[in-house]
């Protein structure tokens, strides 16, 4: 790899350790911190591409740093938790985090979760017209949706909810974000909104809306739908 | 429990008497105005050389206005009847005779008018003095017990100051009921302890006519109590809850920590087995599996911290339902996904019919449940036993259930040895009773276990805005 930097912020050596090996052996370059405010001057100064933050720090909370590191920087940040905090995770997520791993966690789904973010967070800026997921091809500005070639007649609040979640290209948008892009700002508690809506897009875009394999549900934090940018819509299949 | 609480003996009080019981009371002040008269008519024996008869009834009238001053208005109204009578009788002429002229009647009548206006003013006065003096020895008597009351720390302390206040400012022995309504014994009456929130128990005393004033006297010095007894209930309160919420910040503080320091040494165990196996060349393929068991013991390990810690927290009490709409689709779905690699090749239906409802539930708690059932699945039968997950909606519960065709749970409905996840299961029943319903363990219709999670529903979400194609 092209010795991109991750910063890893985290309180437990031995946990540092191996994360710094891991991250080591796939050819990054590592830095590490043990406390919230040596992240943030490390962030500060080295500029790295990408930030593993635990959220359980000793010196700052973990929704603390992200606020005020999103105030100069957009670096993307995975943040690890514990199971059963989810309104943690919410938190963090509406601070800013990108994604967040459950601990413990295995060593593959880390680097998965890391390559995810880093090629999102390349092809950033240029929010794309075209995303595609299985054979659902979504272009926003002609407002259509095909489904195998086949248009997909979708509803204008379905629409905008699959918008929000395929321009997050898989990271988790959580319940009180896609309530308030979709619906409006008093719509926040609305919860079974989303439910009845992705229940219908899973419908009509998922080959098995009882195990979908796109439009996925992270209970209790939010949706995330498994899309990427697409270079041109299938004009042909029009 | 009536209790009721009577004053302490021997702790002696304020010395305001308004039942005066001297014996010579009652008849005193008649006697008195009747002495009083004697001695007026006595006196005028003696004066009358000097002074000449007519000037005699002035001493008269002297006499019945000090009558009714000091003897109260009965006494002097009969103090005035004598004077002239006696006046009339001893001075006027015909002595020793009622007999009257025409002119000196016209003057005894004057005479009567004025003892009887200056006795009505007098008595007024008298009184009006009495009265006040009363008045301040209440109002001395309500600010000591108030005082005495506001630095009182128990209700028991209440008790006693009011009983001793009370007991000694009139006479008697009450009792105080913390019950508002006491069984009342024969020739006692009783009187409310009335604060702002409620009664909060009763005042007995004995049944004696006390007069309008002290009745009220008595009421302020019962409700001054009852205020007292709140105060104390409610600073009781305040510091139940507060050392409530403190116990409760502190079992959530040491549940977060030890979830964190247990899961932490997991977390290294888990990433460093794995970075074993894929940074060691040349391993053995027996030794890869053996790494890769590890890991999956790891993350069962894991799995049971966090079961353990979960139920801890729900059998504290006091849990807040993160509770909103879920559908049974999404969290069978996000169960199945958490255990993928825990079930791979099995074969796993899902039947939900379109009828199920919205779920009001803990969608966290409720996938922890169906989690733990995968679990139980997975651990305790062969790995070509296939799964059924399904939802039905019935008629105010939703219930979701998962057969397999596994060993079973027996019939009494509690895991047997060989295939019991205890805490995995009590933690499944723990949820299900914090969302008022419950876990049905049994056998599935064609054989093999089945777990049914029912939860009670008693509201349907509202209707999404309009939405147009």
């Amino acid at each position: 790899m092209n010795e991109r930097m991750v910063l890893v912020v985290e309180d437990d050596r031995s946990i540092q350790r191996i994360l710094r090996d891991v991250f080591l052996k796939e050819g990054f370059q590592v830095r590490t911190s043990l406390t919230g405010r040596d992240g943030m001057v490390e962030a500060g100064s080295r500029r790295p591409d990408f930030i593993v933050l635990d959220l359980g720090l000793p010196d700052l909370d973990g929704k603390e740093f992200l606020r005020e590191l999103r105030q100069w920087s957009d670096i993307p940040v995975l943040v690890l938790s514990a199971r059963g905090a989810e309104e943690e995770k919410v938190l963090a997520l509406d601070a800013g985090a990108d994604d967040f791993l459950v601990k413990p966690f295995g060593v593959p789904e880390l680097l998965a979760r890391l390559r995810a973010l880093l090629r999102r967070h390349d092809g950033r800026g240029t929010r794309g017209p075209f995303y595609r997921f299985g054979q659902v091809v979504v272009d926003i500005p002609g407002r259509t949706v095909h489904r195998a070639g086949e248009l997909v007649r979708l509803t204008s609040v379905e629409f905008r909810l699959l918008v929000q979640l395929v321009r997050s290209e898989g990271k988790v948008v959580t319940q009180r974000q896609l309530l308030q892009e979709v619906w409006g700002p008093g719509h926040c508690d609305q919860t079974h909104y989303l439910r009845i809506y992705m229940a219908h897009l899973r419908k009509k875009l998922e080959d098995d809306p009882t195990r979908p394999t796109y439009l996925l549900t992270e209970t209790g934090v939010g949706c995330r739908c498994l899309a990427e940018k697409a270079d041109l819509p299938h004009l042909e299949e029009r | 429990m009536p209790q009721v609480f009577t004053p302490i003996p021997g702790d002696g009080g304020n010395t305001f008497s308004p039942v005066d019981d001297r014996p010579w009371k009652a008849a005193g002040p008649w006697v008195q105005a009747i002495a009083i008269c004697l001695a007026a008519t006595g006196l005028s024996f003696l004066v009358e050389r000097l002074v000449g008869a007519s000037h005699l009834s002035l001493l008269f009238l002297a006499a019945a206005v000090v009558a009714s001053a000091f003897c109260g208005l009965g006494p002097g109204i009969m103090a005035a009847v004598l004077a002239v009578l006696g006046f009339d009788f001893f001075f006027l002429p015909p002595y020793g005779s009622f007999h009257v002229s025409s002119t000196d009647f016209v003057s005894l009548l004057l005479l009567l008018a004025i003892a009887l206006s200056i006795g009505q003013l007098a008595d007024r006065l008298r009184k009006q003095a009495e009265s006040a003096r009363k008045g301040q020895e209440r109002a001395q008597a309500t600010a000591r017990m108030s005082r005495d009351l506001s630095g009182a720390l128990s209700v028991e302390n209440v008790l006693a100051i009011a009983l001793t206040g009370i007991g000694g400012t009139f006479g008697f022995e009450p009792k105080i009921s913390l019950d508002p309504n006491p069984a009342v014994p024969a020739g006692w009456s009783s009187i409310p302890l009335r604060a702002p929130r409620k009664t909060r128990g009763t005042l007995l005393v004995p049944s004696v006519d006390l007069g309008r004033d002290d009745e009220e006297f008595l009421e302020t010095l019962a409700s001054l109590t009852g205020l007292a007894i709140e105060r104390i209930h409610f600073v009781e309160v305040a510091r139940d809850a507060l050392l409530r919420m403190e116990g409760e910040r502190l079992r959530s503080r040491i549940l977060s920590t030890l979830s964190h320091d247990l899961r932490t040494p997991l977390t290294g165990i888990l990433a460093g087995v794995e970075s074993l196996g894929t940074d060691v060349e040349g391993l053995d393929e027996s030794v890869r599996a053996k790494i890769g068991e590890v890991g999956t013991e790891v993350r069962r390990m894991a799995d049971l911290v966090g079961n353990l810690l979960e139920l801890s927290r729900l059998q504290s009490g006091g849990v807040v339902l993160r509770q909103d709409w879920n559908s049974a689709v999404e969290l069978i779905d996000g169960a199945l996904r958490q255990r993928e690699s825990l079930l791979q090749g099995r074969e796993i239906r899902i039947e939900i019919s379109d009828e199920v409802p919205l779920v009001w539930c803990d969608g966290v708690l409720v996938e922890r449940v169906l989690v733990n059932l995968l679990d139980n699945v997975a651990r305790h039968t062969p790995p070509e036993t296939s799964v059924r997950l399904w939802a039905v909606g019935g008629e105010g519960d939703v219930r979701i259930g998962l057969d397999d065709r596994g060993g079973g749970f027996p019939e009494d409905g509690t895991a047997p040895e060989s295939r019991s996840t205890g805490i995995g299961l009590s933690l499944c029943r723990s949820i299900a009773q914090v969302h008022r319903g419950r876990l049905e363990t049994g056998s599935a219709p064609g054989g093999g276990a089945r777990a049914v999670l029912v939860l009670p529903q008693d509201r349907t979400p509202p209707e999404p805005p309009e939405d147009l194609e």
